[in-house]
């Protein structure tokens, strides 16, 4: 009898330290900002209940809906660009030959990259005056654009830096390219399938909880693109910088979201900011997951 | 679906719950931090040692061994405090720090551009009760300069050495362009032209450009401000935006020449190329840029990362159509604020105290590698102790300091959102992606509506 009790509470005994630390320092917070989404709130003096008007002035503010865009432009076209990349590149690196394990590596290393360090590398390697891209087109004649410095060509920057640090995404397809059974392939081969056919009909449907899996850390990622856009968008002067730079063209939400927090103080707006973030990843994930649920039956 | 429709009634149950009792609980946390009490309290010494912690925006490696050395002393003749410094910590870390709780009792920014809207937001607190004490002689301040940290009739900020800039410009780049190295540009129009003689443009890369409106300090906002040179109002009295007037369209019409001139991808490629300001590589060292307006600082920069460089330094030029702004410049630098949290102020004001000795203040300006000119008449006044260490170029800058009377920003209630969506407002004019009337018109309507919100 006692014994029971002690093994039912035994285990919430070993989940106490990580449930205390949820309860603490996620939960609390989150649902702390919630309230603030609904009051004014500067730190330094207590909220004031301002009900939905946080929502509404986001819906009327321009910069919001500039952030907005640039998240979306970077979250639509480069999460599938990222995907698509790393698909191909696994498929390449499944095969067995020469050297297959240090190329593997070398696709890999650049995400073991602190983005900070990534970032700035392709600061550089994107430079319009001294980058080696620039110098590289200059050879062939091509005068290069001036990436970070303009805003039509930012953006297409930074998806090249995506796509570099897409070794995480390439080693999650090799584990599932490995997982996925021979004989499959060579029943298609005998029945006279073609390399393409047995890669469209076999290959990635069967990689297709891969590709969801994927797809959601990509799509959480690029909502909340912060790090690689703050560190290029301080421009290489002194003073005053502008975040964002150039034209806002970098200017990605959750950027927006700390500089409202805690340059301009208003943490109930930023906290608004944080629930339509969280309440728009969140749709998109169930989306995803219902849709795959859906193609599973 | 049944089974769905429970899960989500369940989830949010607890969400109901979690918010409710969190929405009770986040009120009382978010209580308004109390000034602390400032005068001095009539209690028993204080047996455990009191640590006075001041934060700094600027790196150690410019101030650190002269704040050190300070700190070290004071630390002796007043053996129940302990002054600890904090480096490169970014103001945003500052204001977090004060909402949890955890301010230091003194920081230090760059300038006293926030100085209105920390006051407001009711981050900082005033030093008025300690001024009254009179431990701190408010009139050897130099004239003008607590200006731009008083906001509604309290001094939130004290400066602490301060920045002047001036026209820089390499002789040498002149002599090649068939300019008299000793004649400089005296109006603006004139530098317009100096800097066009000075321009070297190669198969439609630009090689080197005589001026730059936007390089290293040197912005329509900000510390180095060339908005001051055409007498434009930033802040109206009553702390409300001033980009109605005029002037201002004669400040970017004037400004965004040589965007207009080159072609903004041409001179947005030039400057992606130069090295990092204050370096051997920047621009003025290596023969880019041929003429900056810039601080005092840059005579010692030039000093340590290109010796040889052959400068001249002179007033910057002003507008022909306003004489009357010939000897005017602008005026502000390092500012020391007291956070309303901090636990110590009556020690960090002692601490205060003894950095405002004259010797001390000469310390920090003169003989720090960073450069700066002293904020206070006594320490201006014992230049000469450290005139050795320092190039004859900086005594230009202390004459000035002691005799003319400069311009000094004034601060607003939204004096950091004001300089944000004016760099902001510069990128767009300057790119061309909107004309100066209109950009104008809407920065200013934008900062009203924040002003009127506050």
């Amino acid at each position: 009898m006692r014994k029971g009790r002690v093994d039912k509470l035994l285990p919430w005994l070993f989940l106490s330290p990580w449930l205390i630390g949820l309860v603490a320092f996620s939960l609390y917070p989150i649902f702390a900002t919630l309230f603030y989404s609904f009051t004014r709130y500067d730190f330094f003096h207590p909220p004031q209940w301002v009900g939905i008007e946080n929502y509404i002035k986001l819906v009327h503010d321009s910069v919001f809906w500039k952030s907005v865009g640039n998240t979306l432009y970077l979250t639509l076209i480069g999460v599938p660009l990222t995907l698509g990349f790393s698909f191909l590149v696994a498929i390449a690196l499944n095969r067995p030959f020469r050297g297959v394990g240090f190329l593997r590596a070398l696709y890999y290393l650049p995400s073991v990259l602190p983005p900070v360090a990534a970032a700035v590398i392709w600061a550089w390697v994107l430079n319009p005056e001294h980058g080696v891209v620039n110098n590289a087109l200059t050879l062939v004649g091509i005068q290069g654009p001036n990436w970070f410095y303009d805003p039509n060509w930012s953006k297409p920057g930074l998806l090249l830096l995506m796509l570099w640090c897409s070794g995480y995404y390439i080693i999650i397809y090799l584990a599932g390219l490995q997982d996925i059974p021979k004989p499959l392939y060579e029943a298609a081969e005998l029945d006279g399938a073609s390399r393409i056919q047995s890669l469209w009909y076999i290959t990635w449907p069967m990689l297709s909880s891969v590709t969801i899996f994927n797809l959601i850390v990509g799509l959480l990622g690029g909502l909340q693109y912060f790090t690689q856009a703050y560190v290029i968008s301080t421009p290489n002067t002194a003073g005053v910088a502008v975040t964002g730079a150039p034209q806002g063209s970098l200017l990605f939400y959750a950027m927006q979201l700390y500089i409202l927090a805690f340059k301009n103080l208003k943490m109930g707006t930023a906290s608004a900011m944080a629930w339509i973030l969280f309440l728009v990843s969140a749709i998109f994930v169930a989306l995803l997951l219902r849709r795959h649920e859906w193609e599973g039956e | 679906m049944n089974k769905t429709l429970k899960t989500i009634s369940g989830v949010m149950l607890i969400v109901m719950l979690v918010v409710t009792a969190c929405a009770s609980k986040a009120t009382p946390t978010a209580k308004p931090i109390q000034p602390q009490p400032t005068q001095p309290q009539p209690t028993e010494p204080p047996k455990a040692k009191v640590t006075v912690n001041f934060w700094f925006a600027g790196a150690e490696a410019g101030v650190g061994k002269e704040m050190n050395t300070m700190a070290e002393a004071f630390n002796k003749e007043h053996p129940e405090i302990e002054v600890k410094f904090l480096w490169e910590t970014p103001t945003e870390k500052f204001l977090a720090a004060g909402t949890a709780g955890n301010s230091p009792d003194l920081y230090m920014t760059y300038g006293p551009q926030a100085t209105g809207s920390w006051a407001t937001a009711g981050a900082i607190a005033p030093f008025d009760e300690f001024l009254n004490r009179g431990d701190i002689d408010v009139n050897d301040i130099l004239p003008g300069l607590l200006g731009s940290t008083t906001w509604k009739d309290k001094v939130y900020g004290l400066p602490y050495g301060t920045d002047m800039s001036m026209l820089y410009y390499n002789a040498d780049m002149f002599k090649a362009a068939g300019l008299d190295p000793e004649k400089p540009p005296v109006t603006m129009e004139e530098l317009l032209q100096y800097a066009e003689k000075l321009t070297i443009v190669d198969g439609g890369n630009i090689k080197q450009i005589g001026w730059l409106p936007n390089y290293g300090w040197t912005h329509v906002a900000g510390d180095g401000s060339i908005t001051v040179r055409f007498g434009a109002t930033f802040f109206n009295k009553d702390g409300s935006p001033g980009l109605d007037d005029p002037r201002w369209v004669e400040v970017f019409n004037w400004a965004k020449w040589p965007f207009d001139k080159y072609g903004v991808d041409n001179v947005n490629r030039l400057i992606s190329g130069f090295g990092e300001y204050g370096t051997a590589q920047d621009p003025i060292c290596t023969g880019k840029l041929a003429m900056i307006y810039d601080g005092e600082w840059t005579v010692l920069n030039i000093k340590r990362n290109c010796p040889d460089l052959n400068y001249r330094v002179v007033r910057f030029p002003y507008p022909t159509a306003y004489p009357d702004l010939k000897d005017n410049f602008e005026m502000g630098g390092s500012t020391i604020y007291m956070p309303s949290g901090a636990p110590h102020k009556e020690e960090a004001w002692k601490f205060l105290v003894y950095m405002m000795k004259p010797e001390n203040i000469d310390m920090f300006c003169l003989a720090s590698t960073n450069g700066n000119i002293p904020h206070s008449i006594k320490a201006l006044k014992l230049y000469d102790n450290y005139k050795a260490n320092l190039p004859p170029d900086f005594k230009y800058f202390i004459d000035l300091a002691l005799t003319a009377k400069p311009t000094v920003i004034p601060a607003s209630s939204i004096s950091d959102e004001f300089f944000s969506e004016l760099m902001k407002l510069e990128e767009l004019i300057y790119s061309g992606k909107i004309g100066v009337e209109e950009g104008l018109k809407n920065t200013q309507d934008t900062l009203m509506g924040i002003f009127k919100e506050k």
